[in-house]
């Protein structure tokens, strides 16, 4: 038996909702994902506020509902917690969230970065440490050890500046979204 | 008898119309160059951009450097589109937009209802005139029907179909009440301002144009070949909650009976395919001020009254029209 | 809307993680504020990703790859093509990443990389790139094609007897500048004038017929 899986470029992945294979993530201080959607109303100001062009939006490849609402492919591009789309937000669906770390940590869950310790050089005994170094909220997020072997911690807002950062091909730090 | 003149402005109003549509359509292609060139300020590296990029950077920087100090900060003041968008501020939005986010989310969030109260006000007091003087889909779809009037000269067939206007009542109704279905504001992808607005941003901020292409490129392409104007007389959803916001409206045109000679210019000018001629204006008048500019004999003006005035019968300089509306076409012929 | 302000607080926010991460003693912070305001700037401007990244190409800091991530079997794999624009002349390198779903194990075994055009009709010229074991738990194959086009790129490896075949899309060369869209649109451009030529005969032909009609 044969299984064979046919899987396109990024841009036209086919998948659906939280699919390893569409791996995206909500602007910071979206709200949760069923909530979020009916809030939106697909106005785009907030790619249009994000300095770093890193808010992007869907076509249909991830259902009809959520046709032009906005998403982060964290390896292509990761969000660098400026807080300027929930300000503009004018629904809600992103909340306005203050550039202070109480703040952030209470509002914003994109997800949570996973370490893989057999692709992670520091892990594999060639000390690295970039993603520490990317981390925007270092030794709160992240922390590292022995060799500068990365540890996640639990209050990691999942904004996958380490993702980005990872020399490792392929990236050995991921963020897995939020469920909801 | 004295004639009675029609304020003089009355008649170019259709020129400002024009303005206020290319500013509005120039800005929308105007803001993503504008985030573009924030986006290359913020990362501080000119060196690395690529050649077109530098040249965007460049022709930013002329543009905007007599006005703004910061271009990270300062050019923040205006974002979005028609659909919602920031002013110095002061954010609106759409009344659909908002109509359409209550049902899908079917809980009120003040703010942003907020947002569209003066997009409401304006449209109890003017009527529809989004539809004529703001939208940037309406700048597209009246220069479509330039193009199929010129494609009839060329000898071409293009389509000019009639149907029931209050279609778009009904695709209003259905769109809300998939939005509550769906929990998603579905309206948004059926509305072309809205799909126009974002498109233009994809297409250059984004490097390419996105599904709601396609649905406008049909829209035009149901303009051309069914029906002149069909999209915003039968179908549109927003053009439909605008007519019942704008069903009162203070502002109206209005015929001078003693004026007119019955030439039926105003109808066939009339991008909604109403019936100036016989005083039928209705709630779907978008007071966009084509017919006062058409009018040979200064006909029309604008009255600060709640309702169309009845029927007052041919115009006094004019033959007789007939009751059967095609009937006037014939004898022209 | 008082950026003004918003500065100051993101400076305020900065300041404030690093002062978490350098562990500076209490009374030595107003020193260390001004202290940091110089370094955190610099810090900032020289730090490899915390600022923006600009665009996808090769001078970014991290060369930016092209990813499908996807499920096939037992197996999760991620697969990235390195530089994600690869030119024609130029070596470029396919990625493969296989670790189990269960227990996250990384395949050890060998993979082997065939290419072939992606075509829908006709002869797809298969190839195979080469076989190879794992450097760092990634199978790396790389390639060089001598001109633009689309390709599929198979991996294959065999696990507990049973076959794996991976397909993946790999573009060489600038994407095609019609798009789909740009078709989509043509297409409907041709429709339309082939509905008018069409209406055009019938009117003709009826005009004739009338004609006719009227005549005798």
């Amino acid at each position: 038996m044969s299984v064979v899986a046919l899987a396109l470029a990024p841009t036209t992945t086919r998948a659906a909702k939280n699919q390893p294979s569409l791996r995206f993530l909500r602007p910071p201080g979206a709200l949760p994902e069923e909530e979020f959607l009916s809030r939106c109303i697909h106005c785009g100001q907030c790619g249009e506020a994000c300095p770093n062009r890193c808010i992007k939006y869907f076509g249909l490849e991830n259902g009809l509902t959520s046709i032009d609402t906005p998403y982060i492919i964290p390896r292509e591009k990761a969000c660098i917690l400026c807080m300027k789309c929930g300000d503009i937000c004018p629904t809600g669906a992103i909340q306005k969230v203050k550039v202070e770390l109480e703040d952030i940590l209470d509002k914003v869950h994109m997800g949570t970065a996973v370490v893989d310790k057999q692709l992670c050089l520091s892990w594999q005994g060639k000390s690295c440490g970039v993603c520490y170094r990317a981390c925007k909220l270092p030794d709160v997020a992240i922390r590292v050890g022995y060799m500068e072997q990365p540890h996640v911690l639990e209050n990691c807002i999942g904004c996958g500046l380490c993702e980005r950062s990872c020399i490792q091909i392929p990236q050995a730090i991921k963020i897995l979204p939020r469920k909801t | 008898m004295t004639p009675i003149k029609p304020f003089f402005l009355w008649k170019h109003l259709n020129k400002l119309r024009w303005v206020t549509l290319s500013v509005v359509f120039s800005m929308l292609i105007f803001l993503p160059y504008a985030h573009l060139y924030q986006t290359y300020e913020a990362a501080h590296a000119y060196d690395l951009l690529a050649d077109s990029e530098k040249q965007i950077y460049d022709t930013m920087e002329t543009i905007t450097s007599p006005f703004i100090n910061d271009p990270e900060e300062d050019l923040d003041a205006i974002k979005g589109n028609t659909w919602s968008g920031t002013f110095f501020g002061l954010q609106l939005s759409d009344p659909l937009a908002v109509i359409g986010q209550i049902f899908s989310s079917l809980t009120f969030y003040t703010p942003f209802l907020l947002t569209a109260l003066i997009p409401i006000a304006f449209t109890l007091v003017f009527g529809r005139f989004f539809c004529g003087w703001i939208c940037p889909a309406t700048f597209i779809y009246e220069l479509n029907t330039n193009f199929s009037a010129w494609l009839r000269r060329a000898g071409l067939k293009t389509g000019n179909r009639r149907f029931d206007r209050r279609v778009k009542y009904l695709v209003l109704g259905t769109g809300l009440v998939l939005s509550a279905f769906s929990g998603s504001v579905v309206v948004a992808s059926v509305y072309p301002p809205a799909i126009v607005g974002r498109e233009i941003y994809y297409s250059i901020a984004l490097g390419g144009f996105g599904a709601g292409s396609i649905f406008f490129v049909g829209t035009l392409m149901f303009d051309l070949l069914v029906a002149r104007r069909g999209f915003c007389r039968y179908l549109c959803p927003g053009g439909a909650l605008y007519s019942i916001l704008g069903r009162f409206r203070i502002f109206r045109i209005q015929r001078i009976v003693e004026n007119c000679n019955d030439c039926e210019k105003c109808n066939a000018i009339c991008e909604f395919g109403l019936d100036p001629l016989r005083d039928s204006f209705g709630q779907e008048c978008n007071n966009c001020t084509a017919c006062i500019a058409i009018c040979p004999t200064d006909a029309l003006t604008f009255k600060v009254q709640i309702s169309d005035a009845p029927d007052k019968g041919p115009g006094h300089l004019g033959r007789q029209y007939s009751k059967n509306k095609v009937g006037i076409i014939e004898a022209a012929a | 809307m008082n950026r003004s302000g918003y500065r100051l607080q993101a400076l305020g926010f900065r300041l404030k993680q690093s002062l978490h991460a350098f562990r500076f003693s209490y009374g030595l912070r107003p020193a260390a504020c001004i202290f940091l305001l110089l370094l955190v700037e610099t810090a900032n401007a020289h730090h490899v990703l915390g600022r923006p990244a600009y665009s996808l190409n090769e001078d970014s800091n991290t060369p930016p790859s092209m990813q499908v991530e996807t499920q096939i079997g037992d197996y999760f794999v991620t697969y990235m093509i390195f530089p994600a624009f690869p030119k024609a002349g130029e070596r470029g390198r396919v990625n493969l990443y296989a670790t189990r779903i269960d227990n996250g194990k990384a395949y050890s075994g060998e993979v082997t990389f065939k290419v072939r055009d992606d075509v829908y009709f006709g002869n797809d010229n298969s190839e195979t790139l080469g076989s190879q074991l794992p450097d760092d738990s990634v199978f790396r194959q790389g390639f060089e094609f001598s001109s633009n086009g689309e390709y599929i790129i198979t991996a294959e490896f065999t696990e507990a007897g049973e076959p794996y075949i991976i397909d993946f899309p790999l573009r060489i060369g600038p994407p095609s500048s019609i798009g789909p869209i740009g078709i989509a649109v043509g297409s409907i451009v041709i429709i339309l004038v082939g509905v008018n030529l069409v209406q055009r005969k019938r009117l003709l032909t009826s005009k004739i017929r009338n004609a006719h009609e009227e005549t005798p």
